[in-house]
């Protein structure tokens, strides 16, 4: 499987922004001073290795959107935050606007930075395209429906061109989705959330945001590490510090990296990806975020390593 | 859990176990909690012997540092080893729980007047 993420941050898109930008090459330019970077491969090296991920890039702000390649002829999405415009874009330039795809969505929940995209999802405009959404939530049908409608969208829901579905998943029970079996179980969040595992030829992905997770519900932390079991790849809310999650934002529907080691090394994962970044979180700190993370898996490591990636908009992940 | 209090004047100095994790955090609260009733004006939590404390652990110490609030108590945690303090700083504790480098430290600050029942043999 190849997991691609197309928008990982929580909450709302979060720009970059001018200042930001400005703050970044001044601090490259410093960094450069007296060196020959007279070309861009030159310029492009200096970058790449003297320069950390957020001084020379960024972890960018669209919401939530992962595709899971499982090696079929179909698209297989989660979610539909800001960043499906991006994958629908990417999408259409390699097919061009003409071949009809088929487009298999699974959706979280219906809070807004999760479903925002669609009335941009290009692929909807297009006849012949099919469109199968897919959730465990009770109302993910008419939020998806209310946003194409005046007077916040001037696009009705009914005047979309391609064929559009929605399958009402059940929890527990495994859908076959893109030729991989899915599965979808509940999560704490307000107005529900569901995580999805996803399986195929022996290798899992499990797709887990907007989940709160909380230490002393032993039992809640069992049931989500025997869902995590043994996955290749588990993606997960790890909005938080741990400080906060249990105390000023505690039921406020989010988890922890510290909690994601932990959950995931409960369960036997292979390796935990941090998603859903905090919107006031620049670069800089996300990078602390991801440096802090690792230390603490080497800090708490039984005897299995768990590896830690962080998202960005852009990362690709082999599994 | 036994977090062998001591009594100086009315702080009282818990003990922390070698490590707190989820297995154990049920019973390190109520210790906790315990200890905290019978101080009289602060509780001071001797992280000396302890190896490590994770997410199950440092909830239980927020939830403490609440209660001492309410009850108009103080509550501090001293002598933090270098893996316990590397936790603390990761999970981004240092704006909810006072730590101190001695127990020594924390009675000097929390509550002065029993310093002397700390010092007593």
């Amino acid at each position: 499987m190849k997991v691609t993420f197309w928008g990982t941050r929580g909450s709302l898109p979060t720009p970059l922004g001018a200042r930001s930008v400005r703050k970044k090459l001044v601090n490259a330019l410093v960094k450069a001073a007296g060196k020959n970077l007279d070309t861009p491969e030159k310029a492009d090296a200096f970058c790449e290795q003297e320069l950390s991920f957020a001084e020379a890039g960024t972890f960018g702000g669209n919401s939530s959107c992962v595709q899971v390649d499982v090696g079929g002829p179909d698209y297989l999405i989660c979610d539909l935050g800001s960043g499906v415009r991006e994958f629908s874009l990417a999408a259409i330039a390699r097919h061009g606007p003409k071949a009809p795809q088929t487009y298999h969505i699974l959706v979280s929940h219906v809070h807004w930075d999760h479903i925002m995209g669609f009335p941009f999802f290009i692929p909807c405009f297009i006849p012949g395209n099919k469109v199968i959404i897919y959730s465990c939530h009770d109302k993910f049908e008419q939020a998806i429906r209310g946003q194409n409608h005046e007077p916040c969208f001037p696009v009705e829901f009914t005047a979309l061109g391609a064929t559009i579905e929605f399958v009402k998943m059940e929890i527990d029970k495994p859908y076959d989705i893109a030729g991989a079996k899915v599965t979808g179980t509940p999560q704490m969040h307000g107005n529900d959330s569901y995580g999805y595992r996803i399986e195929k030829d022996g290798k899992t992905v499990v797709y887990t945001t907007d989940s709160e997770h909380k230490p002393e519900d032993r039992a809640e932390m069992e049931r989500a590490a025997k869902f995590f079991r043994h996955a290749d790849l588990v993606i997960f809310d790890a909005m938080y510090s741990l400080a906060d999650s249990v105390s000023m934002k505690e039921d406020w529907g989010h988890s922890s990296n510290v909690m994601g080691v932990e959950l995931c090394q409960m369960a036997g994962a292979r390796k935990l990806c941090l998603f859903h970044h905090e919107p006031v979180y620049d670069d800089a700190r996300l990078e602390g975020v991801f440096k802090e993370t690792i230390r603490f898996e080497e800090i708490t490591r039984a005897d299995k390593k768990l590896e830690v990636a962080i998202a960005y908009d852009g990362l690709v992940l082999e599994i | 859990m036994d977090l062998k209090d001591k009594s100086a004047g009315g702080a009282i100095i818990a003990a922390a176990p070698g490590r707190i994790d989820l297995s154990n955090a049920d019973q390190f609260q109520v210790a906790l909690s315990a200890s905290l009733a019978k101080a009289g004006t602060a509780l001071v939590l001797d992280l000396s012997a302890a190896d490590l404390i994770t997410s199950g652990g440092f909830r239980v110490l927020v939830i403490v540092q609440k209660a001492s609030k309410a009850q108009n108590k103080s509550f501090a945690i001293t002598s933090l080893r270098p893996l316990v303090k590397e936790v603390y700083d990761i999970g981004g504790f240092k704006h909810l729980l006072v730590v101190f480098d001695t127990v020594h430290d924390a009675v000097a600050k929390l509550d002065p007047d029993s310093l002397p029942g700390l010092d007593a043999p």
